[in-house]
């Protein structure tokens, strides 16, 4: 009876409320309207608290935003008779409705976002058995052997706790490869990838085909172990060592529980931070996703696997016959599966994992095409509003991760909407000065603040849009070849942990110098026109003003692609720790305060070793274990000369030497012990960024970043005369694998073949 | 008060054919001539209270007496003014100056009667006429005429045109003439040679066509008799001084076709042109009669100075030239019945002394039958017996006893039953309509006779014209091609385009900005227009919208859609006017003869769409705006409204059924007024009271908000006085000049001029016309910042960029201003309540109050008062000009009928009042309209809602999902 009445009070609330902003008012009427919200939004923002004054605040910007909509639906289209601005007219609407579409589903789905409280300790005999699989198709080992090391460190029952290594690489499809060059390395990394999980005490496990990809490969792990949860860790995603205390008490608490799915976090910049030099102080792109939209899905249920860093359950992995593999988006696929047949999933909003992502542009738009596609082709082929077994908000919750995709449409259209007006005096919007006040203006503002309200402190002011367009641009490509034929996309391995030794363009750069151009010639045609047009009136300043702020999007997406080269090679996590460095026999304590995979920052604390032991000395590095380490090997560190850091103190870098497998334990125990440095290092980042400081910084790169490409692109065109092309990446990788072969062999690798080979892969 | 109108016909008659050689001799002069009164003051004697020896003027019988009458005038003046070609209208004037005892009210009270037969004297001397053709510096067929699409252009070119064009004043004497009598006799004489003019009807836009192009639209409803061979139509017309008459023409069009056009040259006093009309293009019942006027300023190309420029129609000397009986011998024709000369239809009850009130009731009817069916606009009762003249009409209600004695020469012995008699004009007498029979019965049978047909007849043209006057009848919904609201399709060479149209909404039309008007223009404009082109809409005469006109290479479009918010709309009448603002960089070296030639720059064609949306249906009351312009609630309620008359003297009924018929006609529909000499209670439905302030029960007074006290003292002067303010006689000269002043001024004629010191002829040299901006003036304060702006622009306009990017400059910084502003306002608007001054002055003529007693819509009363009986008559005939009609609004409205002008109080509460069965659809526009009209009230509901629904939805949330742990 209950929900009964709640939801028919809520349904007559909406109601009552939808006959009323439809009502049309008048200009004075709305005006005093958006205004009014905008105050009594700012005020709720600055002195409520609480789940009654969030839902206050969104009521009243929704509300506005429903006033927008309908006056734009009745009274905004151009008319039929002038067909070409009808057209347009009608496509930017429709763009426009998208976004509402987006922002009404959000809204829904972040309606309360879930708050879960930490799981107390469970018994190590309540725990079930896990199998965690990390799948790996071209990974490189030193990122294999960080990833089993610290998968291996997790603070879990040893004998209950399986790594498997699931190599794709080494197929007995890949190892008879017609190509000769890539049959033996395939093998090699078969013989390598092999060694190395018997050194680290993992399994390592391929199949005879390379059939349905990742999804595939993590069945074929399912065939071969028989652990009650399955977790998955993508090859380049390292588990802190508290994961599955935090996460794997869930099952035992609901029966029909299939996943516990917490965020990918990474220690690396994405082309975008790293060529806008972000990195370090703005939260990443993902964020917005895992801290406010995936918690927002575990209210209602409909939290989803991510494909890594997740747990499931054997027996619902069962049911629907493993992970579904119809599609590229394997792990989206597999959850809605089991949604749809009753399981349940939780997610733990706590950085767990520590990974790896895309580091050049084409990497990054490989992966984001997949996802789009994959997305895409679920939308298609299994479509969740017509899925059974889904509830309402959870069949919203999907479409909305799936729709979500179609940005590059609408963010297309409002890139170059105003150049139809520019150049071609087609008006696409039907409006008089007063209305586009008080309609269009407070709309956006409302729109603006209801964004930063939601996600303020993870996401910037401008950079969703951004992110949309550099992608749009490729992204768009790539769902209409999934519209052409749903089935056809395959499975493309991103690339991770590819190095830039210099400054480029990007391959992919040439669209946006094209657009950024077309951009600014609307630029300047608006200001002639406007100066020396009679009768241009000043519908002109505002189209100008919308094309100036596209200008500023497609010029910071000049700085995106003009790829900057990467000094630092691994990606450093700050860390707290106590260890101490031999140095020619003498022990010197050391304060560790960062670490990566190719060395760590450390402070001598008592004393100093003198300046002619320092440089380029070899070492070996013992710490203070955190957790209960593996092995008690020490680390074998070249030492770099000191700098002076902000804190007057002089910092050293130790940089690792070759590492065999088994002193991995040691660095995954540096690494990923403390479980508390992930979460302090995101939360270094998350400052919220007003509106105002946010747009400053985005019309400094709009107006700097194009020449930073220029300037690219004029090098680029002097080296292209000499015509190197760099090739090598899998040539390097084999010969890196064969000495890396030849180490497993002998047990110990030879000191100077395997450091030579170490600094190749490691130290680039 | 007995009737005023005296007959003086045959002087009448000498001095309208004088006036007209005058004016012909003046407009034949020089440039250098200084201006003189030229014309015939109209019916100048609705204004001036006749001294009651001219009741019974001794008529003429003779076409001898009455040529004989004006000679010694002559005579008499032309020794005392020197200048002969000048002296004639003077001379009258000096005549009468002369003779002040005895001539000067005679010769007002001829003039009373009017130059409706209009017959030259044999003594004009034709080699007077002033040849139009050599002054002219541009050939008779005009490289730029206009065109027109509505009738084949071959029209131009045909009969009727060949001879009106460039055809000036030497035509209305010459042609219409020849062969003619040397003066009709009198108006008895009309069957024989009697030359008469239909005067055409006023209406809302009065007589004046202003700026660069204007034009307007009549209907005439002409009789089978009256279709005739050689049919003419006059025009009087006066213009602006800064007129080019070389590059302006005023273009006659009947039924859609051009009949005439000649060039304006009438700057120095009212010339007249008079056109042929081809055979056969009239027909019986309506035709459309339109005047359209096309301007070019003398020396200045700028859009401000296109304000200047106006052709006043001097509805004196404008009309249908009939000659030849045209008498009203049936029902069916009396929508024929001439108005008079100023375009008002004067009608007289015949009411015997001792009468029912039930008959009065059937007067009161039969006069708003009667303006129905001719729509007349402004229709004046008065009371007293068979008057003379051959405008209006004498209404004779009663039994055959009651009217013995008062027809005069009818004769109604032989009625036996019920019975419509009409007998025509004759014998100096009005068109008399008799309800009459033997009983009672037989009299309201007789009345039944008389109902509006909804079926029109005429051409489709006059129909169309009939139907859109005073304004297009619409009620949402709809889509209207501006062809069918009178609008003709144009090509416009000039800067500053205008058309406009009239539209009537219901009067429970609720008005607020819930939705748009969409005017769908279609048309085009040339390439090369200046800077900041544009087409205004005005409603109202309040500028709502723009549209920018922003292609350098011009464009051409079928539906280029401009919403005008639906507010400006209200209830009743409403005019929406069209003005394209079409400058050009040439425009500055302003080259006069360019102007002549000059291309074409924007076009305006029929099929131009208005679109009104669903509008919201519910009355609010009081509101003198909608009971004005609707008739509203009176024609809207079931019973009969009482008409309250608590002093029924003759002025007072005839004040009253003035009113009521004027609110028939704004109804459309008569209304059944029930008269009644004691206080209706106050549940009779919504009454009117017509009064003079005296006879005025103080509870009425309070009953429309009024303290009795306050309106007495204020008219504590003129309470007693039987003479109204401003009504002392006035001299021939200043008459003239009177007349002249209200043409220039566009003054409503009904209203009483106050004779300012010096009389008319000073103050039309020193007058300021505060009515009319458009007039031409000194160079006043914003004149002079124009010229500066102008030279500044002018100058800074060489200096390439930089002075273009200064006007960008301005033009953000005025933007800028403009936005803050309308904060400002807006904000203000939120905060202060204005501050009204009071209105009630001893300026103030009449006063109409309007109130609710409780919020009881049935106990709705309208109080039309002023100091005594005669004012009230007096000002009631001024408040029906449809021109001061319109302006009356909010509860209590003042007129002032010296300067045509009203006051109004707005309405502090007001109540609303369904009209429409309750509909869905209805209820959401009413109560969007409302929120629209209180924003504050909207603002606050929506937050409340939100509050509602936040809470709603936190509620909904704690029982759905997952909770937070």
């Amino acid at each position: 009876m209950l929900p009964v009445l709640r939801t028919l009070t809520w349904l007559s609330a909406g109601l009552v409320a939808m006959l009323f902003l439809t009502q049309p008012v008048s200009t004075v009427a709305q005006l005093t309207l958006g205004c009014s919200a905008i105050v009594a939004m700012s005020a709720i923002w600055k002195f409520g608290r609480g789940k009654l004054a969030r839902h206050s605040f969104l009521a009243i910007g929704t509300f506005v935003v429903i006033r927008y909509l309908y006056w734009r639906l009745t009274s905004t289209l151009p008319p039929v008779s002038d067909t070409l601005g009808f057209a347009l007219g009608t496509f930017l609407l429709c763009a426009e409705m998208y976004c509402v579409l987006i922002l009404v589903i959000s809204l829904v789905v972040n309606a309360d976002p879930m708050k879960r409280k930490s799981l107390p300790r469970d018994d190590d005999e309540l725990l079930p058995t896990v199998d965690v699989f990390i799948p790996s198709y071209n990974e490189d080992d030193y990122i294999l052997a960080t990833t089993i090391a610290a998968a291996m460190s997790m603070d879990y029952p040893k004998d209950k706790l399986k790594v498997w290594l699931l190599d794709d690489g080494g197929t007995d499809q890949k190892c008879n490869d017609s190509n000769p060059a890539k049959a033996e390395a395939a093998r090699a990394r078969r013989a390598d990838l092999q060694a190395l999980c018997d050194q680290m005490g993992a399994h390592y496990l391929t199949r005879a085909r390379n059939e349905h990809a990742k999804a595939g490969n993590l069945n074929n792990g399912l065939k071969a172990s028989r652990g009650e949860i399955v977790v998955v860790f993508d090859a380049d995603h390292a588990p802190f060592r508290a994961f599955l205390r935090e996460t794997v008490g869930h099952f035992a608490r609901d029966p029909k529980l299939f996943l516990v799915q917490t965020p990918h976090v990474f220690l690396n910049p994405d082309p975008i931070e790293k060529n806008l030099q972000t990195f370090n102080r703005m939260p990443s792109e993902n964020e917005m996703f895992y801290s406010v939209t995936q918690r927002g899905l575990d209210k209602w249920n409909g939290s989803f696997f991510c494909g890594s860093a997740a747990l499931l359950r054997r027996t619902a992995l069962d049911s629907v016959g493993g992970f579904s593999g119809v599609t590229i988006t394997e792990d989206c696929e597999t959850a809605l599966d089991l949604h749809s047949s009753g399981w349940t999933s939780v997610f733990v909003d706590k950085p767990l994992i520590a990974g790896l992502q895309p580091e050049t542009f084409v990497s990054f738009i490989g992966q984001r095409s997949r996802w789009a596609q994959g997305m895409f082709q679920i939308l298609i082929l299994k479509n969740p509003t017509m899925k059974k077994g889904l509830h309402m908000i959870q069949r919203l919750a999907y479409l909305s991760s799936m729709t979500f995709w179609f940005f590059p449409l609408p963010r297309l259209t409002f890139m170059l909407a105003p150049l139809s007006y520019i150049f071609f005096d087609v008006k696409i919007f039907v409006s008089n000065l007063d209305e586009a006040i008080a309609y269009t203006s407070t709309y956006i503002a409302i729109n603006l603040m209801l964004q930063n309200y939601l996600y303020g402190s993870v996401r910037w002011p401008w950079i969703s849009e951004l992110y949309e367009y550099v992608q749009g641009v490729f992204l768009f490509k790539a769902l209409v070849s999934v519209a052409m034929s749903p089935r056809k996309p395959t499975f493309n391995v991103t690339a991770k942990g590819l190095s830039l030794d210099n400054d480029h363009l990007s391959e992919l750069a040439w669209p946006f110098f094209a657009l950024h151009g077309l951009l600014v010639a609307g630029g300047l045609m608006a200001t002639w026109r406007y100066f020396f047009e009679p009768g241009v009136s000043d519908l002109m300043l505002v189209v100008g003003a919308w094309n100036t702020f596209n200008m500023m999007i497609a010029g910071t997406a000049l700085g995106a692609v003009a790829e900057r080269k990467q000094p630092d090679r691994h990606p450093r996590l700050i860390v707290d720790r106590e260890g101490s460095l031999n140095i020619l026999g003498q022990s010197y304590p050391v304060h560790i305060i960062n670490v990566s995979a190719g060395g760590c920052g450390v402070i001598f604390k008592d004393r100093t070793p003198p300046e002619h032991e320092v440089e380029n000395n070899i070492g070996h590095l013992s710490i203070v274990s955190m957790g209960t380490i593996i092995t008690d090997e020490t680390l074998p560190v070249m030492l770099k000369h000191g700098t002076l850091n902000k804190d007057k103190v002089v910092t050293y870098g130790l940089e690792f030497a070759d590492l065999n497998p088994r002193e991995y334990f040691v660095l995954a125990d540096l690494m990923y012990a403390d479980s508390d440095a992930l979460p302090r290092f995101l939360a270094s980042r998350r400052t919220h960024k007003s509106i105002l400081s946010g747009s400053y910084e985005f019309i400094y790169w709009g107006i700097t970043e194009p020449f930073r490409a220029l300037a690219y692109m004029r090098k680029q065109f002097k080296d292209s005369k000499e015509a190197v092309a760099v090739e090598a990446t899998p040539e390097m990788s084999v010969e890196m694998l064969k000495k890396l072969v030849e180490m497993a062999k002998t047990g110990t690798p030879p000191a100077d073949a395997a450091k030579a080979k170490s600094i190749e892969t490691k130290a680039a | 008060m007995q009737d005023r109108r005296p007959i003086s016909v045959a002087a009448l008659q000498l001095l309208a054919s004088q006036l007209l050689a005058a004016a012909l001799c003046v407009a034949g002069s020089s440039a250098s001539a200084q201006p003189i009164f030229t014309t015939a003051p109209p019916s100048l004697q609705r204004l001036l209270p006749m001294a009651p020896s001219a009741l019974e003027p001794a008529q003429p019988d003779t076409p001898k007496a009455t040529a004989a009458a004006p000679v010694p005038l002559r005579d008499s003046l032309t020794p005392e003014v020197r200048q002969p070609p000048r002296q004639i209208p003077i001379g009258i004037a000096a005549g009468a100056g002369q003779a002040p005892a005895a001539q000067a009210p005679a010769i007002n009270d001829v003039q009373a009667q009017l130059p409706i037969i209009v017959s030259p004297s044999p003594s004009q001397p034709l080699q007077l006429q002033p040849a139009p053709q050599p002054q002219q510096p541009i050939p008779q067929q005009p490289a730029i005429a206009p065109r027109t699409y509505g009738g084949p252009p071959a029209a131009v070119a045909g009969q009727g045109a060949s001879q009106a064009t460039g055809q000036t004043t030497s035509q209305p004497t010459a042609n219409p003439f020849i062969g003619g009598r040397t003066t009709a006799s009198r108006i008895g004489s009309l069957k024989e040679n009697g030359i008469v003019l239909r005067h055409l009807t006023n209406n809302v836009q009065g007589f004046r066509l202003s700026g660069e192009v204007g034009a307007s639209e009549w209907p005439i409803y002409v009789t089978d008799t009256q279709i005739q061979r050689g049919l003419k139509f006059q025009v009087g017309f006066l213009s602006a001084i800064s007129v080019m008459p070389e590059a302006s023409y005023l273009t006659l069009m009947i039924n859609d076709q051009v009949v005439g056009r000649t060039n304006i040259n009438a700057a120095r006093g009212v010339r007249t042109a008079t056109f042929d009309i081809p055979d056969g293009l009239m027909k019986p019942g309506f035709n459309s009669v339109r005047i359209m006027a096309e301007h070019r300023h003398r020396v200045d190309c700028s859009l401000q100075a296109t304000y200047e420029l106006w052709t006043q129609i001097d509805p004196t000397q404008t009309g249908l030239v009939l000659s030849g009986p045209g008498a009203i011998t049936s029902v069916a024709e009396l929508a024929a019945l001439p108005v008079d000369e100023q375009g008002a239809m004067p009608i007289r009850a015949v009411i015997a002394a001792k009468t029912s009130m039930a008959n009065i009731d059937r007067v009161i009817r039969a006069t708003q039958m009667l303006s129905l069916f001719g729509r007349f606009q402004q229709t004046v009762v008065d009371v007293g017996p068979m008057a003379d003249g051959v405008h209006g009409v004498n209404l004779a209600i009663g039994t055959v006893a009651e009217l013995d004695g008062l027809l005069g020469t009818i004769n109604l012995n032989q009625v036996t039953g019920p019975k419509v008699l009409v007998v025509p004009a004759s014998g100096g007498k009005r068109t008399t309509l008799v309800f009459t029979g033997r009983t009672e019965d037989d009299v309201n049978d007789a009345l039944r006779q008389l109902s509006v047909s909804s079926e029109l007849r005429g051409t489709p043209q006059g129909i169309r014209a009939a139907q859109a006057f005073p304004g297009y009848h619409m009620f949402g919904g709809e889509r209207v091609k501006l062809r069918d609201l009178g609008v003709v399709s144009q090509e416009f060479s000039g800067r500053l385009f205008r058309v406009g149209f009239n539209i009537v909404l219901p009067p429970d039309f609720y008005s607020a900005d819930y939705a748009k008007v969409i005017l769908d223009l279609a048309g085009g404009y040339a390439p090369g227009l200046g800077y900041g082109a544009q087409v205004v809409v005005s409603v109202n005469t309040r500028n709502v919208v723009s549209l920018s006109l922003p292609k350098s290479s011009g464009d051409v479009f079928k539906q280029n859609p401009i919403p005008l918010p639906l507010g400006s709309l209200r209830p009743g009448l409403n005019r929406i006017e069209i003005e394209a603002q079409l400058a050009m960089p040439s425009d500055i070296a302003c080259d006069p003869i360019a102007a002549i030639s000059g291309k074409n720059r924007f076009l305006l064609l029929d099929t131009t769409e208005i679109e009104l949306p669903k509008i919201a249906r519910i009355a609010h009351m009081p509101d003198l705006a909608v009971t004005a312009t609707g008739g509203f609630p009176y024609a809207a309620t079931q019973a009969r409204p009482p008409l309250y008359v608590p002093a029924p003297s003759k002025e007072a009924i005839g004040a009253a059924a003035t009113m009521a018929t004027h609110f028939a006609i704004s109804a459309g529909r008569p209304i059944p007024f029930a008269l009644t000499i004691s206080e209706p209670p106050a549940d009779s439905g919504p009454a009117l009271i017509v009064a003079p302030a005296q006879a005025v029960p103080n509870d009425t007074f309070k009953s429309v908000g009024l303290q009795q006290q306050t309106v007495l003292d204020n008219w504590s002067q003129s309470l007693s006085a039987e003479v109204a303010p401003g009504s002392e006689t006035l001299s021939r000269t200043d008459a003239l000049a009177r007349h002249r002043l209200v043409l220039q001024r566009n003054f409503p004629a009904a209203c009483h001029m106050p004779t300012p010191q010096g009389g008319f002829r000073y103050a039309e040299h020193t007058s300021k016309y505060r009515n009319d901006q458009t007039s031409v003036g000194a160079i006043g304060d914003s004149e002079q910042s124009r010229l500066f702006e102008e030279w500044d622009a002018n100058i800074r306009s060489q200096g390439g960029i930089f002075a273009r990017l200064k006007i960008k400059y301005d033009r953000a910084v005025t933007w800028g201003k403009d936005i803050y502003n309308d904060l400002h306002n807006w904000v203000s608007d939120q905060l202060e309540t204005q501050i009204r001054r009071p209105i009630l002055t001893r300026q103030a003529s009449l006063i109409v109050a309007q109130d609710l007693v409780n919020g009881a819509p049935d106990s709705l009363r309208t109080l039309i008062t002023a100091p005594n009986a005669a004012a009230l008559a007096q000002s009631v005939n001024c408040l029906v000009d449809p021109r001061v009609w319109q302006q009356m609004a909010g509860r209590v409205s003042v007129l002032n009928a010296g300067e045509g002008a009203i006051a109004n109080i707005p309405v502090e509460t007001s109540y609303l009042v369904a009209t429409q069965p309750l509909s869905i659809d209805n209820m959401r526009l009413i109560a969007a309209g409302w929120l629209s009209l209180n924003p504050n009230i909207y603002v606050f509901m929506v937050l409340i809602l939100a509050l509602l629904l936040a809470a709603a939805t936190n509620w909904f949330l704690k029982g759905v999902g997952r909770s937070t742990e």
